[in-house]
């Protein structure tokens, strides 16, 4: 249960310390389908690359959710932490367009604080209190990211059943 | 008794629900209080305490300053926030008249109900 917990702690701050490896993974994952691929399978090479990459990508976004579930199972025992949680911050930087980006996480890190300075169970309440409003700014790019995955794997179809 | 210029209603002058009350806070928060997180409290504080969040402010807030609404501009940075500077909004005369008039709306829909209901 030790080791299980070191890793992933492990695995979360890999990722979070490396931004490229959610990209790498989605990379690597078309790059190895498009690898193993049998030429003798219907279809040409364009509808067949695609057809990777759709897949590449959502491999991608399922390391995504599980990165997130990893780090939410960490944040139980950082809630001691007197600074923001940084992933949260890193998941911000990540989705969110830089134009506003800065502003958004300065206002984060001020309601932060003073939630961290109020009551009892004020850093408790300032981490859940960060992680909401993090995840509630990011459910609609999430959303449009889900929605575009899915399209692009509906084109493939098509494309696959045309070309059959 | 509005004028025949302020009756006027320009297409982006309809404002949603969330858009009214991001220029109400703007606008009661005055130049110097209104940004991000302040509007985001302003906008709590006078009723909205459904699911909202301070990224969906953000949102609103840019899709304002695109149709020219609102103007913003950035403060010095301090270091309770990181050394991230605050964004500063300021409502525009086309934001203000966009207000108005939605309130105005708001109160002539409102009388017809009381008539027609009896609401009070």
């Amino acid at each position: 249960m030790k080791i299980a917990r070191l890793l992933l702690k492990q695995i979360d701050h890999l990722i979070c310390t490396h931004p490229l490896v959610l990209g790498s993974v989605t990379v690597s994952v078309t790059l190895i389908n498009l690898a193993l691929d049998n030429s003798n399978q219907g279809g040409d090479w364009l509808s067949r690359t695609l057809g990777h990459l759709a897949a590449g990508s959502m491999t991608g976004s399922a390391a995504l959710l599980v990165v997130l579930l990893i780090i939410l199972h960490n944040k139980r025992n950082n809630y001691r932490s007197h600074k923001p949680p940084r992933n949260a911050r890193f998941l911000v930087m990540l989705l969110r367009p830089w134009k506003d980006s800065t502003a958004f996480l300065g206002d984060l890190e001020e309601g932060f604080h003073a939630i961290a300075r109020d009551a009892d169970q004020g850093l408790r309440r300032a981490h859940i209190w960060y992680w909401k409003e993090v995840l509630l700014s990011l459910w609609p790019i999430l959303r449009r990211l889900i929605g575009r995955l899915v399209r692009l794997a509906a084109l493939y179809e098509a494309f696959r059943r045309i070309l059959k | 008794m509005p004028t025949k210029q302020e009756n006027q209603h320009h297409p982006i002058d309809n404002l949603g629900h969330f858009e009214m009350l991001s220029l109400a806070a703007v606008t009661t928060l005055g130049e110097e209080g209104a940004y991000g997180l302040a509007i985001y409290e302003e906008i709590k504080r006078l009723g909205n305490r459904g699911i909202t969040s301070l990224g969906s402010v953000y949102t609103t807030l840019e899709r304002l300053e695109k149709k020219g609404m609102v103007s913003s501009r950035f403060a010095d940075e301090t270091t309770d926030r990181g050394g991230r500077p605050r964004k500063y909004f300021k409502i525009e005369a086309s934001g203000a008249r966009a207000l108005k008039n939605s309130l105005r709306q708001a109160e002539t829909i409102s009388i017809a109900l009381r008539t027609a209901e009896g609401l009070s």
